[in-house]
């Protein structure tokens, strides 16, 4: 099981008017990223918490989710962490 | 045989004060030999330190700032990019040394200040080039578009294997694996260089060439080169390293000797020589005096020195006299003799011209292609 | 002195030598050419620039000039030097002018780092500017053409300066490029204009150069406060409309659109933030150049000044 941190505390810049998607900038990088509103969500909940897995953030993000009792919330909270991770906004470690 | 007198540029660069008097016409043509040379952003870190950027008229000192803006990207863009060789090559239990630019960067020397970098290079022992190459493809670099003869030229009689381009970030690795080819005719101990390599602190698995070794590859780089783009650039980055690294007296101590063990001797000639006559590097006269050990016969020295005075001006069409092309000319052909035994040499530089003149009739008749991004 | 105070020949003559400076504020550009219909096109796109003496300080010195040999009688080609240097496959010499314009804007684009630059149309009424990003075909050069017949302040058909320190928006009210049925279209909906005979066979088809309203010309040195960011897209007879976009996309469309934004790191990325903050984004279809004309009236007119 995957442990997910940000991949740096004061590493990004977000701006984000409607709430709901988000631009970032890794400075790191020089990178700029659109975040859709889950993975801007579950950016900003890591970038404040503790690291954690996939599963703990579907129950943090609770009722915000639609059908979060379902296998398709958890599925789009991992395909959003593995975008991420890609863009180099989050890391993965070994749990 | 007379000497080329010191452009605009040059003279901007070693008597910064000299600025405050240029014209605007001056300024003009100031503003574009430095572009030209590479130097733009050299020209203005140089004023900004100096203190006399508020003395710039507004106009060319917006050249400057805007010089400036891209030096600060690229620092940035180098240092990611070294992360992400280093994350890519951990698996493979070697250091890597960084060589030229991604050096002089990571490990704050003053070459790297308003420097315009392009790729990557690394130095790597010679039995783990396999693994670095197949490491590097798996993180997302690829061979760039080489034919079947450049990729043999480059793996069989180079010293380091075609550039890699990454697939997502469009950065190019150069992976050495000596500072000279395998067929020129000095022969450099890589492992030696690696060996006394220094790391980076902070950078765990990141070296940077020892002092005399910095000096020495960069001189190496110069002396036996043949194109000349960069060549006032990287006169400046010798007259830096060598003011830089000669506040510590053992760095002239050991200088002399390692060029001799490394077999490196005349190229530290042509560099000392040469930086001291066209920049005024300050070089203590003991070692001056060893390396004039390593000049050729009088009539040979005389001709180097002339051809470099006049290759080494900066490749802008108003310092570009009949005497530049015939020095460049000259030294072009004796990059190739040094590198190659003379049969190849033949055959490569056929063929180079050869591809060089269709590659014109193709672009001649490709339409015109509007440059969106800045490079 | 302007240009167009300058006797035709002497204008040539300047040309000719590489003596031409023309200020292009925030810019001053040194032309050289040996084609001889330059001067002319120059004298009837730019007779309200001025021109600055030869030993000013240019901060792009560019050429077009005729390719050597046979090809100089026979079909002849000319192609564009940045510093001496080619740039740029020789093209027809016929399209020196459009050449010349390409060039200066690929200069800009390629050396002003001082600005964030975007490509984009920029328009002003009121002391509010309208900044249009849009990737070529989108009909922004045709749009932008159409409403500064129409009381708008032209900046710029092509490139927005935004000075990153002031938020303020520069442009040079160089001549606006329209292709193919966009310069019929112009004609139709402002005959009055002034236009370079069309050149065809160009890249980018059969193009015509418009010349820059006399007062936005007069009152380049002014930058203007953005206070729109309008996405337009032509859809032959749609009605006109105005609807929101995400303040998010619309950032995203300006950094994609911006020929640096990369270059400036955190600080573009600030700047850009603060240029969606002070704008309304909006996206606009449209489908015919009277109707747009009306919309913008309306929409100068309702905002809050």
């Amino acid at each position: 099981m995957n442990i997910w941190s940000c991949a740096g505390r004061e590493r990004f810049l977000v701006r984000s008017w409607s709430g709901e998607e988000g631009v970032v900038y890794d400075k790191l990088s020089g990178d700029t990223h659109l975040l859709e509103p889950l993975a801007l969500e579950l950016l900003q909940r890591l970038g404040t918490g503790a690291p954690r897995s996939a599963r703990a953030l579907l129950d943090d993000l609770g009722n915000l989710l639609e059908d979060a009792g379902s296998g398709s919330a958890l599925a789009a909270i991992e395909q959003g962490l593995e975008s991420m991770r890609r863009a180099g906004l989050v890391v993965a470690s070994a749990a | 045989m007379s000497m080329p007198a010191p452009t605009l540029l040059q003279t901007a660069l070693t008597d910064p004060q000299s600025v405050r008097s240029c014209s605007p016409a001056q300024w003009d043509l100031l503003v574009r030999q430095a572009r030209r040379a590479n130097l733009l952003g050299r020209l203005g870190s140089t004023l900004q330190e100096t203190g006399l950027m508020a003395a710039v008229p507004g106009a060319p000192r917006q050249h400057l700032v805007a010089a400036g803006v891209i030096c600060r990207r690229q620092s940035i863009s180098v240092r990611w990019e070294v992360q992400c060789i280093r994350q890519a090559l951990a698996r493979c239990g070697t250091p890597i040394v960084l060589l030229k630019g991604a050096a002089y960067e990571m490990a704050g020397l003053p070459p790297a200040r308003g420097r315009l970098f392009s790729d990557v290079d690394i130095l790597v022992p010679r039995a783990l080039l396999d693994a670095v190459e197949s490491a590097l493809m798996l993180d997302g670099w690829q061979a760039s578009d080489h034919d079947a003869y450049d990729q043999h030229y480059y793996r069989a009689w180079m010293h380091e294997i075609p550039p890699l381009r990454h697939v997502r970030r469009d950065t190019t690795i150069d992976v050495h694996h000596n500072i000279l080819p395998a067929i020129a005719r000095v022969r450099v101990d890589a492992q030696a260089l690696i060996d006394a390599a220094v790391p980076v602190p902070g950078w765990d698995g990141v070296r940077v060439l020892q002092p005399v070794d910095m000096l020495l590859h960069s001189a190496t780089h110069l002396f036996h080169e043949g194109e000349f783009a960069n060549g006032l650039r990287d006169l400046f980055d010798i007259d830096a390293l060598l003011r830089h690294f000669g506040t510590d007296a053992r760095f002239w101590d050991d200088l002399v000797p390692r060029a001799a063990t490394l077999g490196l001797g005349r190229s530290l000639y042509y560099a000392l020589h040469t930086s001291t006559q066209v920049l005024g590097t300050p070089v203590p006269p003991r070692v001056l005096a060893s390396a004039q050990a390593w000049r050729p016969v009088r009539p040979v020295a005389a001709l180097m020195s002339w051809c470099w005075r006049h290759a080494l001006q900066p490749a802008h069409a108003s310092a570009e006299t009949a005497a530049v092309r015939s020095a460049r000319a000259a030294l072009y052909l004796r990059s190739h003799w040094l590198r190659m035994p003379f049969p190849l040499m033949v055959w490569h530089l056929g063929r180079k011209a050869w591809l060089r003149t269709r590659k014109n009739e193709e672009a001649a008749m490709a339409p015109q292609a509007a440059e969106k991004r800045a490079p | 002195m302007k240009v167009a105070q300058l006797p035709r020949d002497e204008l040539a003559r300047r040309l000719r030598r590489g003596e031409l400076l023309l200020e292009l504020p925030p810019f001053v550009a040194r032309l050289r050419s040996d084609v001889a219909s330059l001067a002319r096109d120059i004298a009837d796109m730019y007779g309200e620039f001025a021109v600055s003496s030869p030993e000013a300080f240019a901060d792009f010195s560019v050429e077009v000039s005729r390719e050597p040999g046979l090809r100089r009688w026979y079909k002849p080609q000319a192609r564009f030097y940045y510093d001496d240097q080619p740039s740029f496959a020789p093209l027809p010499a016929e399209q020196a002018f459009p050449m010349i314009e390409w060039g200066l804007n690929w200069c800009v684009a390629a050396h002003a780092h001082q600005y964030l630059t975007i490509h984009a149309a920029v328009i002003e009424r009121g002391g509010r500017a309208a900044v249009m990003p849009a990737p070529p075909g989108s009909g922004k050069s045709t749009l932008c053409a159409g409403l500064i017949q129409r009381g708008w302040r032209l900046l710029s058909d092509e490139l927005a300066l935004l000075d990153m320190d002031t938020g303020l928006i520069h442009g040079m009210a160089r001549p606006v490029s329209l292709k193919n049925a966009s310069i019929a279209a112009i004609r139709d909906f402002a005959p009055e204009a002034v236009m370079t005979p069309p050149v065809p066979d160009t890249v980018k088809g059969t193009v015509a150069l418009l010349q820059p309203p006399g007062a936005s010309v007069r009152r380049v040195r002014e930058p203007a406060r953005a206070a729109w960011i309008v996405l337009p897209s032509y859809e032959r007879g749609a009605p006109p409309v105005f609807s929101p976009h995400g303040k998010e996309r619309a950032f995203m469309t300006l950094a994609e659109q911006s020929f640096n934004y990369d270059m400036h790191g955190a600080r573009g990325f600030e700047a850009t933030g603060r240029l969606v903050d002070q704008c309304d984004c909006l996206r606009f279809n449209y489908g015919g150049l009277d109707d747009a004309a009306a919309a913008f009236e309306r929409l100068a007119a309702a905002s809050p000044p």
